[in-house]
């Protein structure tokens, strides 16, 4: 019995030891690729800087942490450049094989090695690259998902908007910003693909991420599908009247009247409908106006005044009308607008 | 012609540098702010390409002490920056900064802007 327990209490101490040699060996070599990393990188830097100065050859690295900071590198300065620098660096990391080893990188088993593959190929964004990335729509991880939507939304002449659509779709709720970032990448580069996001079977998130997008990037060919949500009574009033104002769209201008003027909706949702028709300017609805800078409602009457100084001489009529109401609060208002 | 890059990023510094040596001039290098000044005082370089966002002594602090100090005042500043708001550009304006060029840039680009400052205050 005690002699057992003898052996069990020397097994666990040579187990000690090993793990600690173990352990030791690792540290030494952590340290040893740091202090290598350390040395190599300063290198990598001028190779790359002298490539793009004065187009030095540049000399392959071999080692793959020598090649893996090589690459991290050159991403950095890439980064940081535009224009033809930017081009001939990524022109240079395909010729040094760093895009089949991205697309090698996107068939890993391990998450961290696809994301790093994504994000290589996104910045490289040459024809092999995104033929790489297309696959990449498909993958486990919504980071790697997203990276490559997003750089092949940013591509011109790409068959894959459909997977693009299916993959935002798909991942609207989990990382709606990452979303935002790929439908906003779209209306610049591919504005026609945005309207399967708008129409009233997409989820509510995306149809909200979709009608920003195409408010702040002014994309005229949707207002009249934002016109018909507004008449439909959609469950987003606020947003569609505030893409029709940032679009300017005079033919709105009498539902945006209705809206403003409909009791039933909350301030807010009103509120937008005031600011949109300030926004498009139109002297029409100056007489809407009149009536709402003097409405019960602080937040209604303060987006009126503002936006009557958006519709001209007709506006500036109504605010001084304004100017000598009864009422101090609205008076106060409109003298803010009229000094401002 | 002598040329103070100030920029905490490696990277950046040595894109700039190697570009500004490719075009014949003297390139002198500073990690921080604090550097930056030190060099300047010390130095004397015809220009200065100044990031921002600096370890110990932001861009910004650099661009007033030089304008406060008569020795330093007449030197030329390109920032070479990130945050390009319409705030940071009319602060440094206001401060001194010569000419603007936002991240990411081209460094032939920031070259001739270099040029053109140069060619501007050189009487």
């Amino acid at each position: 019995m005690t002699a057992g327990l003898g052996y069990v209490v020397v097994a666990l101490a040579a187990l000690e030891c090993v793990l600690l040699v173990i352990i030791v060996m690792l540290r030494v070599l952590l340290r040893r690729n740091r202090r290598r990393a350390d040395q190599f990188r300063p290198a990598a830097e001028l190779a790359v800087a002298s490539y793009l100065a004065a187009g030095t050859t540049v000399i392959p690295a071999t080692y793959p942490a020598e090649r893996a900071i090589w690459r991290d590198v050159a991403l950095e300065a890439m980064s940081d450049l535009s224009g033809s620098e930017r081009a001939a660096l990524a022109h240079l990391l395909d010729d040094l094989s760093y895009v089949s080893d991205a697309t090698s990188d996107l068939r890993s088993r391990r998450r961290t090695t696809r994301r790093r593959g994504a994000e290589t190929l996104a910045a490289i964004a040459n024809a092999d690259s995104l033929t790489a990335l297309a696959t990449g729509l498909h993958d486990r991880d919504i980071q790697v998902r997203m990276t490559c939507a997003r750089a092949l939304a940013e591509a011109s002449g790409i068959e894959e908007i459909p997977d693009i659509i299916t993959a935002v779709i798909r991942d609207v709720r989990t990382a709606s910003g990452a979303v935002a970032d790929v439908v906003l990448a779209l209306g610049r580069e591919h504005p026609d693909a945005l309207e399967p996001l708008l129409r009233p079977d997409a989820p509510a998130e995306m149809r909200s991420i979709a009608m920003a997008v195409v408010s702040e990037i002014r994309l005229t060919q949707y207002a009249p599908m934002l016109r018909e949500c507004l008449v439909r009574g959609d469950q987003n009033l606020a947003a569609v009247a505030r893409g029709l104002g940032m679009i300017g769209d005079v033919e709105a201008v009498p539902a945006l009247i209705g809206l403003a003027e409909d009791e039933s909706h909350k301030p807010a949702v009103r509120a937008a409908a005031v600011a949109a028709l300030g926004s498009i300017g139109d002297p029409s609805a100056a007489g809407s106006m009149e009536r709402l800078v003097r409405h019960e409602n602080w937040s209604l009457r303060a987006t009126a005044a503002q936006s009557l100084s958006g519709l001209g001489n007709p506006g500036r009529g109504v605010l001084e009308r304004a100017a000598r109401s009864p009422s101090n609060e609205v008076r106060e208002q409109v003298q803010a607008v009229l000094q401002s | 012609m002598k040329i103070l890059i100030a920029e905490d990023s490696s990277t950046v510094r040595r894109l700039v540098a190697a570009r500004l040596a490719a075009d014949g001039y003297e390139v002198l290098e500073a990690v921080d702010g604090e550097q930056a000044l030190a060099t300047v005082r010390a130095e004397h370089p015809d220009l200065l390409v100044l990031d921002k966002v600096m370890p110990k002594l932001d861009g910004f602090e650099v661009v007033r002490e030089l304008r406060a100090d008569p020795a330093t005042r007449a030197v030329p500043i390109v920032m070479l920056t990130e945050r390009t708001t319409e705030q940071d550009v009319l602060g440094g304006l206001d401060l001194g900064v010569d000419e603007y060029m936002p991240k990411p840039f081209s460094p032939h680009e920031l070259s001739a802007r270099i040029r053109r400052t140069l060619q501007r205050v050189t009487p």
